[in-house]
């Protein structure tokens, strides 16, 4: 069953196969009688009332706030939490993308067509733990601002070092490929 | 010892009486089985029909009714008539140049109801709790700078305020008469050095 999460809370049930649109045929039995009831009797009786998500408004980071003043910086220690729960969001959803792409692809040819969203969310955990990471759940934003100084001098330090090694990896990952290619197309040479 | 006649067989005798304890007697099979040795008043046709208690299934199923009752009926009512008069939020962009009140951030109603009139405004208490913060910022400085003060005060003694005590001249006269003869330290130093 292929299913496409690009709309929120809408699943795409179609398919080319005649098996699967049989089975969903089946499922549609027990959606018929549930559906009638609710579109004869209870939409009519209700009225639509809307709900809203709530909009927080940026406030100044902890580098610009004085130092003794309190409330800047409680201000911006919940902006600093906020911030870390949407991007471990992030990461998940471009987790959950990479791994429908493997399924639909399978794991073989994945690896060729997923490559740029498994990049993707390889950069993403990276830069999240070159921020977040080993600081903890109680972490404030003074720890993280501290860490970001450490790295900075640390990078000062030590110009030509790359620890993250991102170009690294891409590199493996193209001269696995390419051995792959090779054994498909002559194993007995390659 | 009573002996019936082949009449008594015509009643049903299930049980067989408490009133045979103590008789006990030979009772050979086949040629006197005819023979009764329970006692009946012959009254009525009706005996005790022994069947499994009630107790337990009946008190189940009354304390089952009881709190169906009670509790589930009422809820269940309750939560039909929300699901089929009123029903969750939809959620909407905001619009432009309207701020939602803070009970329009929740989608089920009695969520809405519960943050309407029984919790405390949210943006309230935030600014509530900022007001706290920087009142104890505050005190927080006077302390620290209070405390600069007096060890100031301690270490060069030229205030009256904090390390002050009041004492009559004598005893500052005896305590110059005592360095002048054995010197500030108490004894004369050449003999440690």
């Amino acid at each position: 069953m292929s299913s496409t999460h690009d709309e929120h809370g809408s699943v795409d049930l179609s398919s080319e196969n005649k098996f699967m649109n049989r089975l969903i045929g089946l499922g549609k039995i027990f959606d018929g009688p549930a559906t009638f009831f609710r579109e004869k009797f209870v939409e009519k009786n209700r009225k639509e009332y809307p709900y809203y998500h709530r909009n927080y408004p940026r406030v100044p980071t902890i580098d610009e706030c004085a130092f003794g003043d309190h409330v800047c910086f409680f201000e911006a220690n919940e902006q600093f939490l906020r911030d870390r729960k949407v991007d471990k969001f992030i990461t998940q959803i471009l987790a959950r993308r990479a791994h429908e792409c493997y399924i639909k692809h399978g794991p073989y040819d994945g690896f060729e067509k997923c490559r740029q969203l498994d990049e993707d969310h390889e950069k993403a955990l990276t830069n999240y733990y070159i921020k977040y990471g080993d600081l903890g759940s109680n972490a404030t934003c003074i720890d993280a601002y501290m860490k970001q100084k450490h790295r900075l001098i640390w990078q000062r330090r030590n110009p030509e070092k790359d620890i993250v090694g991102l170009e690294k990896q891409k590199e493996i990952r193209k001269e696995v490929a390419e051995y792959q290619k090779r054994i498909t197309e002559d194993p007995i040479k390659a | 010892m009573i002996v019936h006649s082949k009449l008594i067989n015509l009643v049903p005798v299930i049980a067989k009486s408490n009133l045979r304890h103590g008789l006990k007697e030979n009772v050979s099979k086949g040629l006197n089985s005819n023979l009764n040795y329970s006692q009946l008043r012959h009254s009525h046709a009706r005996t005790m029909f022994i069947r499994p208690g009630k107790f337990y299934t009946k008190k189940y199923f009354d304390t089952l009714h009881f709190h169906f009752c009670l509790a589930g009926l009422p809820f269940f009512l309750f939560i039909a008539y929300q699901n089929f008069f009123v029903g969750p939020a939809i959620l909407n962009d905001i619009p432009e140049d309207y701020e939602p009140r803070y009970w329009e951030y929740h989608k089920n109603p009695i969520k809405r109801f519960m943050s309407r009139y029984v919790f405390e405004i949210p943006e309230r208490a935030y600014e509530r709790n900022l007001h706290f913060i920087y009142v104890e910022g505050c005190k927080q400085k006077m302390r620290n700078l209070e405390k600069k003060v007096k060890t100031m005060m301690k270490e060069n003694q030229d205030y009256k305020a904090w390390y002050y005590v009041p004492v009559p001249k004598e005893t500052l006269e005896m305590k110059k008469e005592y360095h002048q003869k054995y010197g500030s330290l108490g004894y004369e130093s050449k003999y440690t050095k």
